[in-house]
């Protein structure tokens, strides 16, 4: 009863699989890519991008609504989210990402901070700013 | 076993399972990645499993993940942990039911925690309306089979002491020693 059992090895295994499998997608997919991108998003629309890397320090304040926001904070090729009101703070401890292909993600705020290969086009959408 | 056994002690793991999932919210442990925790309420779900047969434990789940979401106040996260354990406890009942004499307990905590990562993952994914969440899966089912299988050893260890308190009163074996 203590011991690992065969099915146990199998699924193992297989979880493995699909973990290093998905895992190999995700770098393979993200190390074609040229241009690289910030990309801000608030449930699901794109609000804000910035091209990388940027030589000045870049802070850019999302705004959820009248008090919640977050901080986006951009040194040369590295973002992070400097500070939110969310309650868990799971954005902030994540740190700096700089890889293209990694996110941000701030989910009680809805909100998405990646970096992409590939080109988005800043759609128009009413940006609120500081 | 009668009724009032049964819901005493669902009452019981339900305030166990709450206790453990608070307590592990307060931990300070080391951050890796968003979703990797240690899933201590999932102990209960199995004992409730193991013992009291997969309706209790589904009971056990559905009002401790309610109550957990009242209780930290981040109703938000009520969606997505609760599709996690939900599924967690469906697959665990149905893997325990069906196929036990290939799996152990630490086999089944791992496809429990698995799930519930999965879960998570694309609920999180629907509610935010990006795919990017995707990429953390990877870690989260490594971390899932790490977790997992330390949480089937405690639930092991627990049924040394369990057993003789619980089978010889009310309950009949559910399962094979």
């Amino acid at each position: 009863m203590k011991q690992l059992k065969f099915g146990d090895m199998i699924m193992i295994a297989l979880i493995l699989l699909a973990a290093i499998s998905l895992f190999i997608y995700y770098q393979y997919t993200n190390s074609t890519s040229s241009a690289e991108q910030v990309i801000i998003e608030v449930d699901g629309e794109v609000i804000k991008t910035f091209d990388l890397p940027q030589n000045e320090l870049v802070q850019y304040k999302v705004q959820i609504d009248e008090d919640d926001y977050n901080l986006v904070e951009i040194v040369g090729n590295r973002v992070r989210l400097k500070e939110a009101t969310c309650p868990d703070q799971v954005c902030v401890k994540e740190g700096w990402i700089s890889k293209a292909g990694e996110a941000l993600i701030c989910l009680p705020h809805k909100l998405v901070v990646k970096i992409s290969g590939e080109l988005v086009e800043d759609d128009g959408v009413d940006v609120k700013s500081f | 076993m009668s009724r009032y056994t049964r819901v005493t002690y669902i009452g019981v793991m339900v305030a166990l399972a709450l206790v453990l999932q608070l307590l592990e919210g307060i931990m300070p442990l080391p951050y890796i990645a968003p979703g990797v925790k240690l899933g201590l309420a999932n102990i209960i779900s199995l004992i409730a499993l193991i013992y009291f047969g997969f309706k209790s434990a589904l009971l056990v789940v559905v009002i401790r993940t309610f109550m957990a979401a009242f209780l930290s106040g981040r109703v938000y996260s009520f969606f997505y942990s609760g599709a996690g354990a939900l599924l967690s406890v469906l697959i665990m009942g149905l893997v325990y039911w069906k196929f036990r004499k290939y799996f152990s307990i630490q086999g089944i905590s791992i496809l429990g925690a698995v799930a519930h990562n999965i879960a998570q993952i694309s609920v999180a994914s629907l509610l935010i309306d990006t795919v990017s969440v995707f990429s953390y899966l990877p870690i989260l089912m490594v971390s899932g089979i790490i977790t997992g299988y330390f949480i089937g050893l405690t639930v092991n260890l627990l049924r040394r002491v369990l057993d003789p308190m619980l089978l010889d009163k009310f309950l009949k074996p559910k399962f094979s020693k």
